[in-house]
């Protein structure tokens, strides 16, 4: 019964340290995690998610959050940017989590090389592009299978100043 | 009690009145104490069940007043009649809540910072998920 108590005052003594501390979180007042509905948002926000309107009920709250908060950063954004996310916003919302994570990762390790490389990816990406249907699948064919890649290689897009923004 | 029952109690009284005449006063005395204890433990008892609780219930509110009082919690209660314990309970939950809060809104955090670099990023999204593309980075640039 002693050994009771004594372990009681432990368990409280460390409950109300964690607690004391997660208070002083500055992310705790933005706690917890609601999914805001569409009429919840901005006029603002409305008009740059307006390419996911479609789908925004069915997201769960992490992904409407996050969207939000992509929106939120728009304003920050150069033209060139806004563009970009403009085009881009529906087909990365349209991706499968697994195809997205592997995008993720991707990005992550193309971020890490030196500047003169990032330039040679962009340049070898046009070179691909330029390929023909059947070079690039055989490249896929050859490629090892991992999760989240796509294979075959997907129709090319339109070069950006021929495409319409989704707003 | 009838007439023969009468008889007898008062022989046996007289028996006890004679055999206690002869006790020595120092035993007198004693069995006098211990007859006074006796009793006020059977005052005790009755008490306590003419009133409908049981005999913890004191001590129960004692400990209660003292916990929040920041006494030491009682040792003879178990561990989840102690007021202590429900709060340690409540404080751990709601720290469990916390910390599984601040966990997901870092995540969340981390993948926007992520997907708004991906979607600004000027390499569209299907060079990050065309394995073929993944394989001719890894091929040799050609010459022309």
């Amino acid at each position: 019964m002693a050994q009771d108590a004594a372990v009681v005052r432990l368990i409280v003594a460390a409950a109300l340290a964690a607690a004391l501390f997660l208070a002083t979180l500055p992310v705790a007042a933005q706690m917890p995690l609601v999914a805001p509905r569409w009429a919840d948002l901005s006029p603002q926000e409305r008009q740059v998610l307006a390419p996911l309107a479609p789908e925004w009920d069915t997201m769960d709250a992490q992904r409407r959050l996050k969207w939000r908060g992509i929106a939120q950063r728009y304003a920050r954004m150069s033209p060139d940017e806004q563009q970009r996310v403009q085009q881009q916003m529906r087909p990365w919302a349209q991706l499968s989590p697994q195809e997205r994570q592997s995008a993720r990762e991707r990005y992550k390790n193309l971020r890490e090389l030196p500047p003169e490389k990032k330039d040679e990816v962009r340049q070898r990406w046009e070179q691909y592009r330029n390929l023909s249907p059947e070079e690039k699948k055989a490249l896929a064919d050859r490629a090892p299978a991992k999760p989240g890649a796509r294979t075959p290689a997907p129709p090319l897009r339109p070069p950006p100043g021929e495409q319409r923004p989704a707003r | 009690m009838n007439g023969n029952d009468e008889q007898y109690a008062r022989r046996v009284k007289s028996y006890l009145d004679q055999g206690s005449a002869d006790v020595k006063p120092g035993v007198a005395y004693r069995l006098q104490q211990a007859r006074a204890a006796a009793l006020a433990r059977l005052a005790g008892e009755t008490r306590t069940a003419g009133t409908g609780t049981f005999a913890g219930a004191p001590t129960l509110a004692g400990a209660g007043g003292a916990t929040f009082g920041g006494g030491a919690p009682r040792a003879d209660r178990p561990l989840y009649a102690q007021p202590r314990a429900w709060i340690a309970l409540f404080a751990l939950a709601a720290a469990l809540y916390g910390w599984q809060q601040w966990t997901a809104w870092q995540e969340l955090e981390m993948i926007e910072d992520l997907d708004s670099q991906i979607l600004t990023s000027d390499l569209p999204i299907d060079a990050y998920l065309d394995r073929g593309f993944q394989l001719w980075l890894k091929t040799p640039p050609s010459s022309d």
